[in-house]
């Protein structure tokens, strides 16, 4: 069996070594217009202020193809796919036929449009650290379009390399596609006490220089001068080839339960695919990382013939602020927050003086959303409880005074013990069954 | 040679006392010093991998000990972003503390929260590591009533 991989990073990676796992006698071939070694794009900031270097970077080893006998053509790109054939054409006019594919194909920086001037970079590639690492030398000031993750990461490690920077943030609030402005205000003041400044509720009007950047006018009349810009609006999935193949797209490309896509033989994964939200019970654009692995997995389990599932799943994610652990899950945003939600926040400030917090959302006896910042212990836990849509209302008290482990809600999971089919989860349950 | 096979510590909740003597020797098992009387002075206390909690369920009190469980398909191995934490061909789950950023992704997926924060100057994540420095395990030897046992698992 010939299955052919199109990308190289979170699920393309995953899926080739999944195959390669299960079943030796799978060819296995990886297209990456990238032609480099298997690194981590949520590091890639680092390597700006050098902080880190590739090498510190590699999410696996570099010989990880030869050692595990996985094909690759790196530096080609799919220029299109033939359902009909089961073949794919490269930008050499090569065809490679599969017998499987996945599409694995990520997803690319939002850029303002039509902008030619130097010094207007995305930041997801080893490359764009890179080239944005060299630009920003002789310059002093940088301005990041986005208040999200990419944005906040950006912003940290062009300040990490002694800059001054600007961030200019559409909503109210920064981070609000993951965190409500409660949270924001914390993290926001940890930024400005590194040096970061923020225009919020900015909208960009134009960049100017002549052949390169020399400020960026925004819609509410300033002007900030800067010698580089990062884009940061968001990324945009890569599915031009699988809309002009004819398979179904909305955001991303649609895949059910187990990645596959409407043609039969041919899967998705990763930031390129839109799956199914647990929580937001709507096909939903999840770009991050562990999704994006696990689909890589699933993708591959289901083309081997076993019958592979994905988990219930939301968004996650996480950010690092000096010595702060910021964390978020499910219906977490600014915009998620409704009135039909029980808000609960407790927050104190230990000896440090910075500020530690705990957010629950709740929403008809189901956790439905929670952010840390400071103390993340345990986390996994309420993680379980939301993803798993347990009804939580026994051990309710608990969990808003802070203090919960995995024995708090075990009580709850032992009642709805149908939604476990984990061994792990099995072996707990029936080790409690023979002493209650 | 306890590397070689797939073994787990299992646990028995009719014989824990909750006298906390695993968490105890994790802790002391991971310090530098390896020394009960020293472990606590140490400039970034040692983390157990291993903690005792209280449980009620149908209104029976009872204790209970958790450390890793090397689940068959480990959400915190495919939520690492750095690939520090990995899945041997052995089946444990182990975590390269030199790759690990400290993010904290893998203590927001664990389901049974048994990953844990090393705070210092450079933070990392922590979690049962099958004892490398030892031949048999901290905690199994500290438990006083057998409550803890390890049984190798057959592929």
């Amino acid at each position: 069996m010939k299955v052919v991989i199109i990308g190289n990073h979170a699920a393309g990676l995953t899926a080739a070594e999944t195959l390669k796992k299960l079943d030796q006698s799978c060819s296995v071939l990886v297209i990456s217009k990238e032609d480099v070694p298997p690194y981590s794009r949520c590091l890639v900031a680092d390597l700006i202020p050098g902080k880190k270097k590739i090498e510190d970077i590699l999410f696996k080893d570099e010989d990880f193809y030869r050692k595990n006998k996985i094909d690759t053509l790196f530096g080609r790109e799919a220029l299109s796919v033939q359902p009909d054939k089961n073949q794919i054409v490269l930008d050499t006019k090569q065809t490679i036929s599969y017998d499987h594919l996945i599409l694995a194909t990520g997803a690319t920086p939002v850029m303002p449009e039509s902008e030619t001037r130097q010094g207007v970079f995305g930041l997801r590639t080893i490359e764009d650290a890179a080239a944005i690492k060299k630009y920003v030398k002789d310059k002093t000031k940088a301005v990041v379009l986005g208040g999200g993750l990419v944005g906040i990461k950006a912003a940290l490690a062009l300040r990490q390399a002694g800059k001054e920077v600007c961030v200019l943030v559409g909503s109210n609030s920064i981070l609000s596609q993951i965190i409500g402005c409660e949270e924001a205000e914390i993290a926001e003041a940890y930024l400005k006490r590194v040096g970061i400044d923020f225009l919020k509720q900015r909208s960009l009007k134009a960049i100017v220089g002549k052949d390169k950047v020399k400020a960026v006018l925004t819609e509410q009349g300033e002007t900030v001068e800067c010698g580089l810009v990062i884009s940061a609006k968001g990324v945009a999935p890569r599915k031009k080839l699988a809309e002009a193949a004819g398979i179904e797209c909305e955001y991303g490309i649609l895949i059910d339960d187990r990645c596959r896509t409407n043609i039969e033989n041919i899967y998705a994964a990763g930031d390129t695919a839109q799956s199914r939200d647990t929580l937001r019970k709507a096909a939903w654009l999840n770009s991050i990382w562990p999704l994006a692995v696990e689909e890589g997995r699933v993708a591959a389990e289901n083309i081997l013939g076993r019958d592979s599932v994905l988990r219930q799943r939301t968004s996650m994610n996480s950010l690092v602020l000096g010595e702060l652990s910021l964390i978020s899950c499910g219906l977490s945003g600014l915009r998620d927050e409704n009135e039909q939600m029980e808000k609960i926040i407790i927050t104190d400030s230990p000896h440090t003086g910075t500020q530690h917090m705990k957010k629950f959302l709740f929403k008809d006896n189901r956790l439905v959303a929670f952010s840390l910042i400071g103390d993340i212990s345990h986390a996994g836990v309420l993680n379980l409880l939301l993803r798993k849509e347990i009804d939580i209302s026994a051990i309710k008290r608990k969990i808003i005074s802070g203090r919960y482990d995995f024995a708090t809600v075990l009580p709850v999971l032992l009642e709805d013990r149908g939604k476990f089919t984990e061994p792990e989860f099995i072996n707990v349950f029936d080790s409690l069954v023979k002493v209650t | 040679m306890k590397k070689q096979s797939t073994v787990r510590i299992i646990f028995n909740i009719a014989k824990c006392l909750s006298c906390r003597s695993c968490e105890l020797a994790c802790a002391v098992e991971h310090s530098r010093s390896k020394d009960p009387l020293k472990a606590h002075l140490e400039k970034d206390t040692p983390v157990p991998r291993r903690n005792i909690s209280l449980l009620e369920v149908k209104e029976k009190k009872m204790c209970f000990t958790l450390t890793c469980f090397n689940c068959d398909t480990p959400l915190c191995v495919e939520s690492c972003i750095t690939g520090a934490m990995t899945r041997t061909g052995e089946g444990n789950v182990v975590l390269n503390t030199d790759k690990c950023i400290g993010c904290g992704m893998c203590i927001m997926v664990c389901p049974f929260g048994v990953i844990k924060q090393q705070q210092g100057e450079i933070r990392y994540m922590v979690k049962c590591d099958m004892c490398p420095d030892r031949e048999d395990y901290a905690c199994i030897a500290a438990c006083p009533t057998g409550a803890l046992e390890c049984k190798e698992e057959e592929h």
